[in-house]
C-alpha cells in the first residue's frame, strides 16, 4: 500500500496585546481558527503564562508541527516594546515545545495574496475568495471589522507558510 | 454515544462553521433540547453514535469519513494491520467468484 506523507499542521498566530489571533491549517484547509481576548492589564508578567496556557492547549487538541508567527513590522507595533517580547516569547515557546518555528513580516503576507490594494481589507477578501464561509465576518461595523481582522491576518500566514513549505 | 478518555479529534467544529450554522440549529436539527451534546461532540468528549454522525453528515452536507478524519484513519490502519497478519490474501480481487 502506498504510505500517504500527510501535509503539515500549521498553527498560524498573529499576535497582539488585546486580541490574538490563531489559525490552525492541515495542508490548505483551514481547521480551526479563533480570537483570544486577554482583558485587563497590558503587562507581560500578567500575559505572558495567559498566553503559554492558552497555546499549551491548543498544541494539545491539535498538535501541529509548525509554529507560524506574525513579526510586528508596522510603526504602532514596533513602538510597544511589550509586544516584540511577547511576539518573541511565542517563538521561544514554540522552539521549546519542539516545533518548527517561522515567522513572516504582515507585509510579506499582502504581497503574497493581494495584487494591487496591500492592505488588511484586501488580505480579507482574498482569504474570502478561498474559505468563503469567513465572509461573514467582514461586517460593516468597524470595531467587529478589526476584531475579526486578527483572524483573516493568522489565517492568511498560515496559507502563505503552507504554500512555501510545499513549494 | 460512547465516552472515552482519548477522544479523537474531529471536524466537526469547522464543518459547522463552514454550514454557517450555530449550536442551536444544529440541536434542533438533530432533535436535542440543549446545545450540550453538539459541543461535547465537537471538543470530542462524546462520539455521536452512527445514525447521529450520518445526521450530522446530512445537516454538514458532507461525508461521515470527512468529520471523522482521525478516528477514521486509526480505523483504517487497525484493519490493515489484521489483513497484513491474516495468513491468507485478503482483498477485493478474491471476491470475484461471489455474485
Amino acid at each position: 500500500m502506498k504510505k500517504v506523507i500527510p501535509p503539515n499542521r500549521i498553527m498560524a498566530i498573529d499576535p497582539g496585546m488585546q486580541y490574538l489571533g490563531v489559525a490552525i491549517l492541515e495542508g490548505e484547509e483551514l481547521i480551526w481558527y479563533g480570537i483570544k481576548t486577554f482583558p485587563g492589564r497590558k503587562l507581560l508578567p500578567y500575559m505572558r503564562p495567559q498566553v503559554q496556557q492558552y497555546l499549551t492547549k491548543l498544541l494539545h487538541v491539535y498538535s501541529p508541527e509548525v509554529l507560524v508567527v506574525e513579526e510586528p513590522f508596522y510603526a504602532q507595533s514596533m513602538l510597544s516594546k511589550n509586544l516584540r517580547t511577547l511576539t518573541e516569547d511565542i517563538k521561544t515557546w514554540g522552539r521549546w515545545k519542539r516545533l518548527r518555528v517561522l515567522s513572516y513580516l504582515p507585509t510579506a503576507v499582502k504581497a503574497f495574496f493581494c495584487r494591487d490594494r496591500k492592505n488588511k481589507q484586501s488580505l480579507a477578501e482574498a482569504m474570502i475568495e478561498r474559505y468563503p464561509f469567513l465572509s461573514r465576518y467582514l461586517t460593516l461595523l468597524p470595531w467587529r471589522r478589526r476584531y475579526w481582522f486578527h483572524v483573516f491576518d493568522a489565517v492568511g500566514l498560515g496559507l502563505m507558510c503552507q504554500c512555501k513549505l510545499t513549494r | 454515544m460512547q465516552k472515552g478518555r482519548h477522544p479523537h479529534r474531529n471536524r466537526l467544529w469547522i464543518a459547522r462553521k463552514r454550514a454557517g450554522f450555530g449550536q442551536k440549529t444544529v440541536a434542533r436539527l438533530l432533535g436535542h433540547r440543549t446545545t450540550s451534546p453538539i459541543s461535547e461532540y465537537e471538543t470530542g468528549r462524546l462520539t455521536p453514535n452512527l445514525r447521529t454522525a450520518c445526521k450530522l453528515a446530512v445537516i454538514y452536507n458532507t461525508r461521515v469519513r470527512d468529520l471523522f478524519v482521525s478516528l477514521f484513519k486509526e480505523v483504517e490502519e487497525e484493519v490493515e494491520s489484521i489483513r497484513k497478519e491474516v495468513p491468507w490474501p485478503v482483498g477485493p480481487s478474491n471476491n470475484s467468484s461471489t455474485q
